[in-house]
């Protein structure tokens, strides 16, 4: 009967003791390393992995939460959140690396059609009829087709600075206004314009 | 002191301290038993005591931190409100750290006062970047649509200046084809709400017209101080006369302003656009400079429909004698080709209204008003052909 009492006063103590455990540090630590490690990136090129991953952390962080305040602790699932937060945090990096690269294809891609469209035009240009009736809109053709040369200039430099978007939609608009003029081309070549003086 | 007390209380006194000296005692059943039942209340004490000290941790108060700080986000606040939002994740953070250093200490060594004050810091900064992120973005929307507006008028004004503009004008026409590509990159940008990127194009296409307006206008100010001003004043002061002397119209070409204008009785009847020959304000030296001569002319020959590739066409005395001897100076001067000639064969015909010059010197219009101008021209009527035209007050702009 001695022991018994012995023994419950010796498990309140061992319990007061038990209930301020420590939480899961490395893997904590891991987990925020592999979160700063993807944000840079991730924000700007894959939000909804990142929003993912952000998400990930935080359920770990409330279970981590959880668990500090229990008398009996146990960090097991909140271990496995943290996993699944660093799993989401490298998968965030990945996706962002990727789209990324996606976006920079896409923007040379645009580039390149946009400089075979003016190229194009240019070649139209070159082979249509001149008159005096045409020698005017021809060299404002010129002219134009000059202009999206330098705008092309400006989308190799937005290119540089990584900003593929304002790259892709200076090369679609080229591509587009390029394009028309080739058009108008063709279509005055079904014309034939006389000179007069 | 016992003496001191009543009998009751004396034998109450005395009843306790046999209960105590019995408990401190060694042996005997009663001792032991009421030593296990202090041994029974010290634990329930330590317990009692070690439940009650330990601060329960402000957990929701962090989720809700937590989570308008993931709401600030989801908003674009990283774009629009970066610095609070950042505060607000440190600030997240940090109490973190507080709860989870305050829940590994003893219970009853918890103080949970810090992370309280972290969490209340972070939602501050969370709500204060939500509400700058609305605001920003919202503004950024109206300023981009705004900017966009006034870009797409300075274009459509820009549609103008292009009718004054020649193939001689490389820089203006770079400037404003890029500005019609940065109204393009600003719709795509609206159109993926990207409202920053949308300003950002069109305050880029509203910099180029301007730029091109200000070169254009520089080039009208040229003009309006020009070398030639007073012979343009005088050619034009001789045709109006001799058309009020002869009781005749007299028709005034404004090359800066692409107009024409018929004087009768001195006075300004009619005006009409025309275009011009490519060389634009160029002034015509010789055969294919594509220019249009400046001087006193007038008309030598009228062609109707049928007699000419142009519906009408009044053709022109040049080149004059001012202009032949214009012609030899640049001659000896080396400023044009051996063999050149100073061409000819300028006239006022139809096929113009076309909005920009095209002809390789002539004046055109429209032919409706080629009919209208058959009716009152006549062999021998004056045409002033001129950089720009100093009796018309009205800004060439």
């Amino acid at each position: 009967m001695k022991r018994s009492w012995l023994g419950l006063a010796v498990l309140a103590l061992v319990l007061a003791t038990v209930a301020c455990a420590k939480p899961p540090q490395s893997d904590s630590d891991a987990a925020k390393a592999a979160m700063d490690d993807a944000q840079p990136m991730a924000e700007k090129w894959a939000s909804a992995e990142w929003q993912a991953a952000q998400s990930s952390m935080s359920a770990a962080q409330a279970e981590i939460d959880a668990q500090n305040q229990k008398w009996f602790k146990n960090y097991d699932h909140a271990k496995e959140l943290l996993a699944q937060a660093k799993a989401d945090a490298e998968k965030a990096k990945a996706a962002a690396a990727t789209n990324k690269e996606t976006a920079k294809n896409e923007a040379t891609t645009a580039i390149a059609d946009a400089t075979t469209a003016v190229e194009a035009a240019k070649t139209a240009l070159a082979g249509a009829p001149k008159g005096k009736d045409t020698k005017a809109d021809l060299a404002l053709f010129q002219q134009d087709l000059d202009g999206m040369s330098t705008t092309l200039s400006e989308a190799q430099t937005a290119m540089q600075s990584e900003d593929y978007t304002t790259a892709k939609d200076k090369a679609n608009s080229v591509k587009e206004k390029a394009t028309s003029i080739s058009d108008q081309i063709a279509q005055a070549a079904a014309k034939k314009a006389g000179g007069k003086k | 002191m016992i003496r001191l007390l009543r009998p009751p209380q004396r034998r109450r006194v005395a009843r306790s301290s046999f209960i105590l000296i019995n408990r401190l005692a060694p042996g005997g059943t009663a001792r032991r038993r009421e030593g296990r039942r202090a041994l029974f209340f010290l634990a329930l004490l330590t317990l009692a005591l070690s439940q009650g000290a330990c601060e329960t941790p402000p957990l929701a108060d962090l989720s809700r931190a937590r989570s308008e700080v993931g709401r600030a986000e989801r908003e674009g606040a990283l774009r629009y409100a970066a610095e609070e939002l950042g505060q607000a994740e440190e600030a997240v953070r940090a109490a973190q750290r507080a709860v989870v250093l305050q829940s590994a200490r003893f219970s009853f060594r918890r103080d949970y006062r810090q992370a309280h004050f972290l969490i209340q810091r972070a939602r501050f900064y969370a709500v204060q970047a939500l509400r700058l992120t609305r605001l920003r973005r919202d503004a950024a929307h109206r300023e981009a649509q705004e900017e966009m507006a006034k870009l797409t008028d300075s274009l459509a004004r820009s549609r103008e200046v292009k009718r004054f503009l020649t193939p001689k004008d490389p820089s203006i026409h770079r400037l404003l084809m890029g500005a019609e590509i940065d109204l393009d990159v600003a719709e795509m940008k609206m159109k993926a709400q990207d409202f920053t990127g949308a300003l950002q194009a069109a305050k880029s296409g509203t910099s180029r017209v301007g730029e091109a307006e200000q070169q254009l206008l520089s080039t009208i100010v040229q003009f309006t101080s020009h070398p030639d001003l007073s012979s343009w004043r005088k050619w034009v002061e001789d045709a109006v006369h001799k058309g009020r002397g002869q009781g005749e119209v007299a028709f005034v070409v404004d090359k800066l302003r692409r107009r024409m204008t018929v004087y009768r009785q001195g006075k300004a009847a009619q005006t009409y656009s025309v275009d011009l020959g490519l060389g634009g304000m160029e002034r015509k030296l010789r055969a294919g400079d594509d220019a249009t001569p400046e001087g006193l002319y007038q008309i030598q020959e009228i062609r109707g429909p049928g007699q000419t590739r142009y519906y009408r066409a009044f053709l022109l005395d040049y080149p004059n004698a001012q202009d032949r001897r214009r012609f030899e100076e640049a001659r000896r001067k080396g400023l044009i080709p051996r063999g050149a000639d100073p061409g000819g064969l300028i006239e006022i015909h139809g096929e113009g209204g076309r909005d920009r010059d095209w002809t390789k010197g002539c004046v055109a219009l429209t032919n409706r008003e080629m009919d209208e101008l058959a009716r009152m021209v006549k062999v021998g009527t004056p045409v002033a052909i001129v950089g720009y035209n100093p009796r018309d007050q009205e800004n060439p702009w």
